[in-house]
């Protein structure tokens, strides 16, 4: 049961009148480049997003291994260490080039695009028994400008590599210090490196993200089948339409900031800069209108994920899904009225720091219903703890985590001395990759046999998820340690009394870094020797179940039937194809072989 | 009221220790939400854990059916949450006024940011690299930076504030000493907590906490310090303090700006293709007006000490810069054998 090396996989075709799948039609790399089928864009968004984290990983290692230990010209005794004040420099330097890049290929080019690009992008039209997205042409420019913005970062990349190899400077500057935030004056009038070509890489992927979400909101509402109600869409569904309108509201505030940003630093247009006469708050406030939403590009299609997923391996309805619904739409909309927390130190109005105080406990709520939602659909469940479903378990754990410990920063008084500590930077990384790197990677476990017609090897996988959970932990609850006892972020250098919490951190990076290696080795290896999936493998309700794996190219020769998504009744396990068959809709059982074919 | 709440707390897991008069006060509710955290977790992971346990899959268990929802239960997992972060905001919101409100009657510090330095500038016009405060008085901090973002955080104290440029935002604190009965200042850290470029980390400093008194008779003795000691000191203390050290070596190592080893009477290549010598007026227009003259190879990143540098400052600047170069020789009387012959030969001249 097993493809010959190099060639693409082949699913079943069995009981579907096509021959070919959509991976074995058109053949080519223009057949990919060029081609309209959401799936397709999909898996080319799937490779050059996870080319990008690799890339985002290489440098959260680099970081971690320099903060091993601090560079010191004095012992703690006083006595020199022979290390010189230019190589202190130096290093410095390294290290913030290394901690912006991590940041801003991370967040532009990994999380945002991550779960709406490559699984929104494959599942959402199956999961309306649609053919395609509703405008096929714009989801590949959208594709098209994503490869575009990421150019820019290459450059970047290259400019640095080049002047510290070799001494040459492109034109620009070379590398990027600024962190992801690109606070002015900083950005605008003092750092060398190549802001620009980094703010209109970031203007340019900001295209992408709008796109896709004004291609999803027309999609969800003009494709849903007859019969799918609102309130009949999948859970993953509300999710992507509640990101989606986020991206279309916030995106383009980030675009014009970004493009003042440039006329600031080319022209010398005053508007952030003091020195020009203009205020470098402002800067923040139209920076953090995109980027505090944004946050809820990142966590929402993940919320989405771990609700199907739960249900399928809970065998159970999911649990209030009217709570779980309005509750996606309730943290899109408090999303934009909370963008002021992060300037609870910048000296903004005590008014202002009160009233967004307020508003940031409120998203706590949805969030916290949407945890005793998911605890409540395992409830009296018949639980299989397959590797997608102990992901989303992980998320449950990291998300609850990442969720409580923003309670410590929505209070202002703890938050004042909180934030720009490691506090900061262990709570969004919970939030942030512990939450939605867990969940992108149950989502992909998850359609992993859908998109390529292969199972992936249950032992590899949970192998790899107890590295990467442990190796997770390992290295952020330290720095909710040593941020809670006054370490900053952003320091290159640390005092001598945090090295502990360093070294236990940077040990949990490389176990993590490990596990997610298994977890791309596993993903390889079943692409090589998978087993073949069938079309229903774990008796999810969903449409996306009800055509072959993999897909054939127009993915449904006739609409199917639309019921509630999330009923699992009739579902039942057949061992000959190791899936789900449901009698109910006519499918044959391997030990009734005559039951007729509706599709 | 105040006094009520003036209490030095030791250091726990969690919390270095808090020695100002809002410590108490954000420590407790930084336990109190640290509780509910503690609770709300445990209550998750062992729901999760549990279910997940006991109702795996097993060959025969029968599923018995359970309730789609729960309006009951849904409200209750809505409502209590809400009732517990409105008590948070309040308390957070409390300890905040008592964070922001400065006393009116408060001993007034300005503050100086600059890449990668602090100056806090006392009232009487002196500067010091390190911060100095009296114990059990309402000190203001009135924040500038001449260049980018910087953020004054005192973690012992629990205050923190952005130092923004073309901005005066303020912050205030009433620090105690822990060892009451002691005449010796107690030390704590100051770090820049707003990313501001390559020696971020490094922008470090000291605050000391004196008994009233004895802050009057250190901020007498401080100002007085200069008087009393030489040129050549004052200007190796001023280039350790003022934050000229950050970026120019002593020692001939090239760092952010050019070395100041032998560079006093040196000539100096331009950016702009032309040289000049490094004399006394060249280093003062450097440090007024940095922009003036861009030495080859560097950026024009320093900042001016225009209206914060004293003139006599200058002058001992200069007087140190002197005592390290090798290419000035007005400190050393010229060899007799020297004088001699030129002194002949214009005598020779003049008959």
């Amino acid at each position: 049961m097993t493809a010959h090396a190099g060639t693409l996989p082949i699913g079943q075709a069995g009981d579907h009148e096509h021959g070919d799948n959509y991976l074995t039609h058109g053949r080519g790399i223009k057949s990919w480049l060029f081609t309209l089928d959401h799936k397709r864009i999909g898996i080319m968004y799937m490779i050059l997003v996870c080319a990008n984290f690799l890339l985002g990983g290489i440098f959260a290692i680099a970081l971690r291994t320099m903060l091993w230990s601090p560079l010191r010209m004095f012992d703690a005794n006083g006595n020199p260490t022979g290390v010189t004040q230019e190589q202190i420099n130096a290093s410095h330097n390294l290290y913030n080039h290394f901690f912006t890049l991590h940041g801003a290929v991370m967040v532009f080019l990994f999380i945002i695009p991550s779960i709406p690009a490559i699984l929104g992008n494959f599942v959402l039209p199956m999961q309306l028994g649609a053919k395609d997205v509703a405008f096929p042409r714009l989801n590949l420019l959208s594709f098209w400008i994503y490869m575009i913005g990421a150019v820019f970062f290459v450059y970047i990349l290259l400019s640095g590599v080049l002047h510290a190899a070799f001494g040459i400077s492109l034109p620009g500057g070379w590398g990027l210090d600024t962190g992801w935030t690109f606070y002015t004056p900083y950005s605008t009038a003092r750092a060398q490196g190549a802001v620009v070509a980094a703010t209109l890489g970031a203007f340019i992927l900001g295209f992408s993200s709008i796109l896709t979400g004004v291609n999803f909101i027309a999609t969800v509402h003009m494709l849903r089948p007859k019969g799918m109600t609102w309130f009949r869409m999948p859970l993953f569904i509300w999710a992507i339409y509640s990101t989606a309108i986020i991206q279309i509201l916030a995106t383009p505030v980030l675009a014009i900031t970004l493009l003042l940003l440039v006329a600031e630093r080319t022209l010398g247009v005053g508007i952030f800069d003091p020195a020009l006469g203009g205020d470098p708050v402002l800067y923040q406030h139209f920076f953090w209108f995109y980027s505090h939403p944004a946050v809820y590009i990142m966590i929402l299609p993940a919320m989405g994920v771990i609700s199907d997923v739960i249900v399928a391996f809970s065998r159970k309805h999911v649990f209030g899904y009217n709570f779980i619904a309005f509750s996606s739409i309730a943290i899109a909309l408090l999303s934009f009225i909370v963008w002021g927390h992060h300037l609870f130190v910048s000296g903004q109005s005590a008014l202002a720091n009160a009233i967004f105080s307020m508003l940031t406990f409120s998203v706590a709520i949805p969030s916290a219903i949407k945890v005793f939602n998911w605890i409540s659909t395992l409830y009296k469940g018949d639980v299989r703890l397959k590797t997608p479903m102990l992901y989303a378990l992980g998320f449950i754990f990291l998300f609850t985590l990442g969720g409580l410990t923003g309670l410590f920063l929505g209070a202002l008084s703890v938050d004042i001395y909180l934030t720009d500590t490691y506090f900061i930077i262990a709570h969004f990384h919970y939030v942030m990759m512990g939450s939605t790197l867990f969940a992108f990677i149950a989502g992909m476990y998850y359609w992993w046999p859908k998109m390529f017609g292969k199972m992936t090897n249950e032992t590899l996988g949970k192998i790899a998820f107890c590295f990467v959970f442990f190796g997770f932990n390992l290295t952020f609850f330290p720095q909710f340690v040593m941020g809670a006892r006054g370490m900053p972020r952003r320091y290159a250098s640390y005092p001598i009394k945090f090295v502990t919490e360093h070294h236990l951190s940077t040990t949990g990076a490389y176990t993590l870094g490990f596990g997610l290696v298994l977890v791309g080795i596993d993903w390889m290896y079943s692409l090589k020797r998978g087993k073949k999936a069938p079309e229903n493998p774990w008796g999810a309700n969903t449409l996306e179940w009800r055509c072959s794996s993999p897909p054939p190219h127009d993915n449904f020769a006739t609409t199917p039937l639309v019921g509630d998504p999330y009923d699992l009744h009739g579902w039942v396990y057949d061992p000959a194809t190791n899936g789900w068959v449901n009698p109910e809709l006519g499918h044959r059982s391997s030990d009734s072989p005559s039951a007729p074919s509706h599709h | 009221m105040l006094q009520s709440i003036l209490a030095y707390s030791a250091p726990t897991f969690w919390l270095p220790s808090g020695s100002s008069s809002v410590s108490g006060d954000v420590d407790w509710l930084y336990y109190f939400v640290y509780w509910i955290n503690v609770i709300f977790f445990l209550l998750v992971a062992f729901l999760t854990v549990f279910f997940a346990w006991k109702y795996r899959h097993r060959e025969g268990r029968v599923i018995e059916p359970s309730a789609g929802h729960s309006t009951a239960l849904e409200l209750t997992w809505t409502i209590i949450p809400t009732l517990i972060v409105i008590v948070i905001f309040y308390f957070g919101f409390r300890g905040f006024l008592a964070l922001e409100v400065d006393p009116p009657n408060s001993y007034e510090i300005t503050v100086n940011a600059k890449m990668w330095n602090w100056s806090f500038i006392y009232p009487n016009g002196f500067v010091s690299p390190e911060l100095h405060v009296p114990a059990d008085t309402p000190v203001r901090f009135v924040l500038t930076s001449d260049d980018v973002l910087h953020d004054l955080f005192i973690p012992d104290w629990r205050v923190k504030k952005d130092i923004v440029p073309g901005r005066f935002n303020r912050m205030w604190v009433n620090a105690e000493k822990v060892n009451k009965n002691s005449k010796e200042p107690e030390e704590h850290d100051i770090e820049c907590a707003e990313y501001c470029g390559t020696n971020h980390s490094a922008m470090l400093s000291k605050a000391w906490v004196h008994d009233r008194t004895e802050f009057q008779s250190w901020l007498i003795d401080a100002s007085n310090w200069a008087g009393k000691h030489s040129y050549v000191d004052e200007g190796a203390e001023i280039y350790k303090t003022r934050g000229c050290a950050q970026c120019h070596s002593v020692t001939g190592g090239i760092v952010t700006g050019p070395t100041w080893k032998d560079m006093f009477g040196s000539q100096v290549p331009l950016s702009d293709g032309t040289t000049v010598t490094a004399d006394d007026a060249y280093v003062r227009e450097s440090v007024l007006y940095p922009q003036a003259k861009i030495v080859k190879g560097f950026g024009p990143v320093m900042p001016s000490y225009l209206g914060t540098m004293k003139e006599q400052d200058i002058t001992a600047l200069i007087a140190y810069m002197k005592s390290i170069s090798t290419n000035y020789h007005g400190n050393e009387l010229p060899a007799l054998k020297q004088i001699a012959p030129k002194t002949t030969e214009g005598m020779k001249t003049a008959k």
